[in-house]
């Protein structure tokens, strides 16, 4: 399985990659363009690289208050001021698009 | 067409009336108990990434704004704090607070934690940052 790239011009709509620490992610095509306009740096890859985190003080995947999802990628200083929700599916966490400020 | 009266609104009342009722400086220092003083990943202005700052436990903590609001059916409320340390100056007498950065706490309507945003001075002394070898 492929590893996950660190910018969002090497992801291919839902494609499953694997983290390092082997978690499965997957990305809707409307996710990709989020990430592309405002993730420019990858910070939001690095956090979903860094896998679940505790939900204070962390960047990393935290609980997702949204409703159907389970996680959120949380950046934390300059570009910290968008999370992208995702949902488990079958194993997978999927982002479909969701982005809110908190 | 009616003109929204904002100036004098009930809703400045109402709004003083809840945030008196909120330890918000409690509420703050839970967070930082419960991350331990230490902000676990964090990018700087110029996009370094630092995989730990742990910030002083002597901090003084200043609220600067609360607000109320809500996306979509979800409420919130939002309080943001400047992070201050006295600083000992070695030819005056009293101590100086030097700010050391910002924090956002969002909480939901049950003052539960949602999320948070930091602004810190990574140029301060008073800051302890650890950065990952490359």
């Amino acid at each position: 399985m492929e590893a996950l790239p660190n910018n969002w011009f090497y992801i291919q709509p839902d494609t499953v990659y694997q983290t390092t620490n082997g978690l499965l992610v997957s990305f809707a095509n409307e996710q990709i363009k989020l990430g592309i306009k405002y993730d420019q740096k990858g910070k939001h890859l690095k956090a979903i690289e860094k896998g679940e985190a505790p939900g204070r003080g962390n960047i990393g995947l935290v609980p997702s208050q949204e409703e159907g999802y389970n996680l959120k990628s949380k950046v934390l200083g300059k570009g910290g001021d968008r999370r992208f929700h995702a949902k488990l599916i079958d194993g997978v966490l999927h982002f479909p698009s969701l982005a809110t400020e908190h | 067409m009616t003109q929204l009266e904002l100036k004098n609104h009930q809703v400045w009342q109402d709004l003083t009336k809840v945030l008196e009722t909120i330890d918000s400086n409690t509420l703050a220092r839970e967070h930082l108990d419960a991350c331990n003083y230490t902000v676990g990943g964090y990018w700087d202005e110029e996009d370094t990434y630092y995989e730990e700052i742990i910030l002083p436990h002597n901090l003084e903590l200043e609220l600067t704004s609360s607000s109320i609001g809500f996306t979509g059916k979800e409420r919130f409320l939002q309080l943001k704090f400047i992070l201050k340390v006295s600083v000992d100056v070695s030819d005056k007498l009293s101590h100086k607070p030097q700010k050391i950065g910002e924090i956002v706490l969002i909480f939901n309507e049950n003052l539960e934690f949602l999320d948070e945003h930091w602004v810190l001075d990574v140029d301060s002394p008073l800051l302890e940052l650890k950065r990952k070898h490359p």
